[in-house]
């Protein structure tokens, strides 16, 4: 074994919708965040597996306990079950990344969103303890910014299921009012997108998951691409239904407080370079997938002068892969031995 | 694949040496120099306190009978290493001429001697008056009277688990405010090097009252510091209060003893006996006295911020996790989570950090570092 091989890094994005991981073998993988066991002897024994995870247990659900351990993008309250799934979950990344090669030491980055509390931080740093020998949390948008170098006079917007992340890069290490987390990111577009329908098409049949798979096929701001039709069960038929206003109205629901923290944060940032920071917003994460988003925000910045937006080129793993340039970046000395 | 020093540069370099501080402040770990450096600095001003108690102590040994030690009639009040003594250096709580009365054969009735806050003649202190309770000029302390010494104090940060506690309309919980502020208090108070600090829950788990009393009982602590967030019906307020157990004054401060008592693990007949055993009148002298303590810190500074802030002062509150500790012991509500700018406010680390600085500041200035520092002729560092 080469001495390359004797020490893996890893970055992680331990995400309330989905986790990545990124390693320094070159391996990458990502799961929805959902972990299940069977319910019974029988369930094991047809399923074969003592434990499932993203969307194998999403298939199997209804022969499983499954749990979606993370809220807003930290462990779920007061729940040993929760821990235990999200142990489970960083064990199945972790041991996905290592493969069938030994490592003599592995060292890990966890991203957390940007304004979690230290208890949340400690809770993340002793579940990730166990599957790797050193470990280290940032907050999430920041590791984005360092994958993408972005670390003078950038914005990076990292819009997740239960967060939505704000880190503003002076060229140094981000101080915590460079940061703020909102809570109106992709869990509110689902919970609000679901009344809606609900509200509207009170016969058809249908689960939030449903409803977050329609949010994740046609998401999109401003003028529709096209009219949303999906198909609904009523009564046990499937039919048709024009979901394109509700869609709408369910997305749009998250601007307000997004473009109001963007302002907020330029607005704190040196008079001298808040337009250079207009000019190099970045969005990433799975809602910067939203259609018309970066339009939009970039509109509405236009009113204050020039700006530009950009969405990353790869939203799932932007996360994972910052935490790993900085793992593989980080000082030896740096790296305390368990 | 990635190669270790690829993509390293200067700027990077400071950027993560700060992620590394920056995680050893989350494990409550701390960089070698600064420690070494801090502790350096504790012992010093610690030494300094040791010598004005000695002072005190040589100063009153005439005056008292060594035989009949305060410290024996209330060994759960404070625990000491000191030997027990009187002092006679007056001011304006203490009664010098009985501080220096012998005491009675027996002991039984020591406590009976020992000076006490005159509730009677003064009234219980509330509101503008909780002030005169406390002073950094006051020359007499209970604690530095007897000699005694503060070594372990236990923060209780309200709520946790199943039990969330108020929740404010942006979806903050109480729970996670408490105990935010309670680690960062924690940490402020260990680097000042001389106090053991523990905290009831380290994490997000449900614990009833009764287990916090017992876990301030098991460690044997010295203060003992309850953090809650309040909730008020009007949502425009934003008040700070401090609370130590006693009979309530009003009905709302009955209300919030009701409130905060929930899942107590008592039963309501034990709660009776408990109002009815109000404990000792140098626990609730010495409880008022923290009370008053924190409340002057956290409302001056919270008010330079905030000038809408009321100062609702210190009250008496029967509240179970107040009561049943043997030691002088407070619950502080740090802030109000029904007011949507407070609410936005303590979301932020920054803002939760500065209220466990002003909580560190009063408690600091109830332990007579300051004072005790003057006298001695020590800067303080911190």
């Amino acid at each position: 074994m080469t001495e390359k091989q004797e020490i893996l890094n890893i970055g992680i994005d331990l995400g309330t919708s989905r986790s990545a991981i990124s390693a320094s073998n070159g391996r990458r993988d990502w799961v929805e965040s959902f972990v299940g066991w069977p319910k019974d002897f029988v369930a094991r024994k047809v399923l074969g597996k003592a434990i499932l995870f993203g969307q194998e247990a999403l298939e199997n659900r209804l022969s499983l306990d499954i749990y979606r351990p993370l809220e807003r993008g930290v462990i779920k309250d007061g729940s040993e079950r929760s821990a235990a799934a999200v142990k489970e979950l960083i064990r199945h990344l972790i041991e996905t990344a290592k493969g069938d090669n030994g490592y003599t030491q592995t060292r890990a980055i966890v991203g957390v969103p940007a304004e979690s509390f230290k208890v949340n931080k400690l809770a993340i740093i002793n579940l990730v303890s166990d599957f790797a020998d050193t470990i280290m949390v940032v907050s999430e948008p920041f590791s984005v910014a360092y994958g993408l170098n972005a670390l003078t006079n950038a914005m990076v917007i990292d819009i997740g299921a239960g967060t939505m992340d704000f880190c503003i890069m002076r060229g140094t290490m981000p101080a915590e009012a460079d940061q703020r987390t909102i809570l109106t990111a992709g869990d509110h577009i689902d919970a609000h997108l679901d009344t809606l329908l609900r509200e509207r098409y009170p016969a058809a049949d249908f689960t939030l998951n449903m409803v977050r798979r329609f949010k994740e096929q046609h998401s999109f701001v401003g003028q529709p691409p096209a009219p949303v039709i999906v198909e609904l069960p009523v009564a046990g038929k499937p039919t048709a239904h024009d979901i394109t206003m509700e869609m709408r109205r369910a997305c749009e629901s998250i601007l307000p407080a997004m473009v109001e923290t963007t302002l907020e944060l330029i607005a704190g940032f040196d008079p001298e370079f808040q337009k250079q920071v207009r000019n190099n917003i970045i969005l990433a994460g799975g809602g910067s997938q939203i259609r018309g988003l970066r339009e939009h925000l970039e509109g509405v910045l236009k009113e204050y002068g020039p700006c530009a937006v950009q969405t990353t080129a790869d939203p799932l793993f932007g996360g994972a892969d910052g935490a790993l340039a900085m793992a593989v970046d980080m000082p030896e000395e740096y790296w305390e031995k368990r | 694949m990635f190669t270790k020093g690829r993509r390293r540069s200067d700027p990077k370099e400071a950027i993560l040496r700060g992620i590394y501080h920056d995680n050893l402040r989350i494990t409550g770990n701390s960089i070698a120099l600064g420690r070494s450096a801090r502790q350096r600095l504790g012992w010093a001003r610690w030494g300094g306190i040791g010598a004005i108690m000695l002072t005190l102590i040589l100063g009153a040994s005439t005056a008292l009978n060594p035989a009949h030690s305060p410290k024996a009639a209330m060994p759960a009040l404070f625990r000491s290493s000191a030997p027990a003594a009187g002092s006679d250096l007056g001011g304006p709580v203490v009664n010098p001429a009985q501080s220096v009365a012998p005491a009675e054969p027996g002991g039984a009735s020591l406590l009976a001697q020992i000076p006490i806050w005159d509730y009677a003649a003064s009234g219980e202190p509330h509101r503008e008056d909780y002030r005169l309770l406390f002073s950094p000029d006051d020359r007499v302390r209970l604690s530095s009277l007897f000699g005694l010494q503060v070594k372990t104090i236990v923060i209780d940060p309200g709520h946790g688990g199943h039990d969330p506690g108020a929740i404010g309309t942006l979806g903050t919980q109480e729970k996670e405010i408490t105990l935010d502020v309670a680690l960062r208090l924690k940490e402020r108070l260990i680097k000042q090097g001389r106090y053991n600090v523990l905290l009831t829950r380290e994490g997000d788990q449900s614990l009833a009252l009764a287990g916090r009393v017992a876990f301030a009982r098991q460690h044997k602590t010295d203060l003992f510091i309850s953090v809650h967030v309040n909730s008020l019906p009007d949502q425009r307020l934003h008040v700070i209060e401090t609370y130590y157990f006693g009979p309530p004054l009003n009905s709302d401060t009955l209300r919030l003893a009701e409130q905060e008592n929930k899942e107590s693990g008592y039963a309501l007949g034990e709660i009776d006996a408990i109002v009815e055993d109000i404990g000792s009148t140098v626990k609730r002298q010495e409880s008022a006295r923290l009370a008053a303590a924190i409340q002057t810190s956290l409302f001056r500074n919270v008010k330079s911020e905030d000038s809408k802030v009321r100062d609702v002062g210190i009250k008496m509150a029967p509240f179970v996790v107040l009561s049943k500790v043997e030691v002088p012991s407070v619950l502080v509500e740090i802030s109000c989570l029904t007011k949507a700018t407070e609410e936005a406010k303590l979301k932020s680390p920054e803002y939760r950090e500065k209220i466990a600085a002003y909580m560190e500041e009063g408690i600091a200035a109830y332990l007579d570092i300051n004072h005790a520092i003057a006298l001695h002729g020590e800067k303080r560092d911190d």
